[in-house]
């Protein structure tokens, strides 16, 4: 079975991150990046993870000429112009969200622990 | 119905490798519960009979079938065992073989599932490493024909190839599938096997033992096909289960699961889109698209690119190319179909409190 719906919702976004950070943590020479099995992992799952971040690039540089082929002065370009506009605030808002999320789940976590008693 | 991503069961048995006293199949009982399965039930075991590494005994359960379930199964060469009466529930079927286990692993395989030749032997390889618990397989389903098992089809092909080894890195698989998982028995019999308390045993029992910190293995070249849902009736039943599955569970363990680092915000992401996302799909979508622009429509199909690049590198070496193109927009349907469910689900275990306790087969 599928927790939550997969795609490019919040879910898609935590895994290419994590799928990004994995070479990351390669170079920089930690452990467990470092086993066998996870570089094997690694050299599966970053090959895919670049091709999406392409599909992704792609994706909106055909949005970006399709706005452009539209007759200027229309309904339809100016929805694609205002949509545009938006654009870099919209591409920012789902890292803030899933930045919170994370940080929600730690502080939840932080909350649970008992705190420490004095001597 | 043809069989498209399975090989063709007359391949069965497979090759057989020597296995010497040691081999880990060797030490193996697979279990099969079934009810009402005459249909499925002798592929499932001579699939598993016919492995490269043929394991200890192979237990069939016949759950108080009204069909022929229990003669065939033991025709086709597996031990049958029958409960003085029909336990209500995968899980309790599944208890109540184990309680006959006496090897040191227990595979748990759903009766319409059948097995590549050699996916015993790879997922056993798991287990050479020292502290791993359950080790899972890729699932593929097994007919590829109408339009709610390809989205299935695309949905798992996506989801195995991608998120699942993402989840294997942090060795915090999700879910250690229920139609396809191998456990240690001196791990499972002490928690009292497969717990019957949710709708999803499987995601139950792998988030408990991801907070006693056992080692849970996703083995992608190990091969299952089982037979998904092939209409909407059986569909919902099985997405009614799986989603009130998935929000029981994470009522019954959200203490456990946020001192689990990676599952803790897996969990939280899975949330949100079951939660939010199905909400921007089932209500924010079409009113921003009725109000302020039609091109919000765009939504529903503009992530279908990226998640063909994970499904097409698994489908081409398959030589599945054209099935999976022509099944993508399958999946938009089933994943928008997904979210009415889950809201659905949310709202009658978290709000109405009314927590969904009858096991209804759907596949």
């Amino acid at each position: 079975m599928i927790a939550g719906l997969p795609g490019v919702g919040l879910g898609g976004l935590y895994y290419v991150c994590l799928a990004l950070l994995m070479p990351l943590r390669f170079l920089f020479g930690d452990k467990r990046a470092r086993q066998p099995r996870q570089k094997r992992i690694m050299m599966s799952v970053l090959p895919l993870t670049l091709a999406i971040l392409a599909v992704l690039a792609l994706e909106g540089l055909g949005l970006h000429a399709l706005a452009g082929l539209i007759e200027p002065g229309t309904g339809v370009a100016a929805d694609l112009g205002g949509l545009r506009g938006s654009a870099p605030r919209l591409a920012l808002l789902p890292f803030v969200l899933l930045a919170v999320l994370i940080g929600v789940t730690h502080l939840v976590r932080l909350a649970r622990r008992p705190s420490r008693q004095p001597g | 119905m043809t069989m498209v991503a399975a090989p063709p069961l007359s391949t069965f048995p497979a090759e057989r490798t020597e296995v010497g006293p040691t081999s880990r199949a060797d030490r193996l009982t697979i279990i099969v519960p079934a009810y009402n399965e005459a249909a499925s039930i002798r592929d499932t075991v001579e699939s598993l009979l016919g492995q490269t590494t043929r394991p200890a005994e192979v237990i069939v359960i016949d759950d108080c079938s009204t069909d022929d379930t229990a003669a065939i199964a033991r025709e086709a060469g597996a031990t049958v065992i029958q409960p003085p009466q029909n336990t209500g529930s995968k899980a309790g079927a599944q208890n109540f073989a184990l309680t006959q286990v006496t090897t040191e692993y227990v595979m748990a395989i759903d009766a319409d599932t059948v097995l590549a030749p050699d996916a015993v032997e790879l997922i056993m390889a798991a287990f050479d490493e020292p502290g791993v618990a359950v080790a899972c397989g890729f699932v593929l389903p097994r007919h590829v024909e109408t339009i709610w098992e390809r989205g299935r089809y695309v949905e798992y092909l996506f989801a195995f190839t991608y998120f699942k080894r993402i989840q294997d890195w942090h060795d915090k698989a999700l879910i250690a599938s229920g139609c396809f998982s191998v456990y240690r028995s001196d791990v499972l019999m002490p928690l009292g096997g497969w717990p019957t308390r949710t709708m999803a045993e499987d995601m139950d029992l792998t988030w408990t033992l991801h907070e006693q910190g056992r080692g849970v293995r996703f083995v992608p070249e190990a091969l299952s096909y089982p037979i998904e849902p092939r209409d909407y009736n059986f569909m919902s039943k099985q997405l009614r289960r799986w989603s009130h599955g998935f929000v029981q569970n994470v009522r019954q363990h959200w203490r456990g699961i946020v001192e689990v680092s990676y599952l803790r915000s897996a969990v939280a992401v899975g949330l949100w889109d079951a939660s939010v996302a199905s909400i921007l799909f089932l209500v924010a979508m079409p009113l921003l698209a009725l109000f302020v622009s039609p091109w919000f429509l765009l939504g529903y199909l503009i992530d279908l690119p990226v998640v063909a690049v994970p499904v097409l590198a698994a489908a081409i070496p398959r030589g599945e190319t054209m099935k999976a193109l022509a099944s993508l927009p399958s999946f938009a349907v089933l994943r928008l179909v997904n979210s009415l469910f889950f809201l659905r689900a949310l709202w009658s275990e978290l709000v109405l409190g009314r927590s969904l306790t009858v096991y209804e087969k759907g596949h």
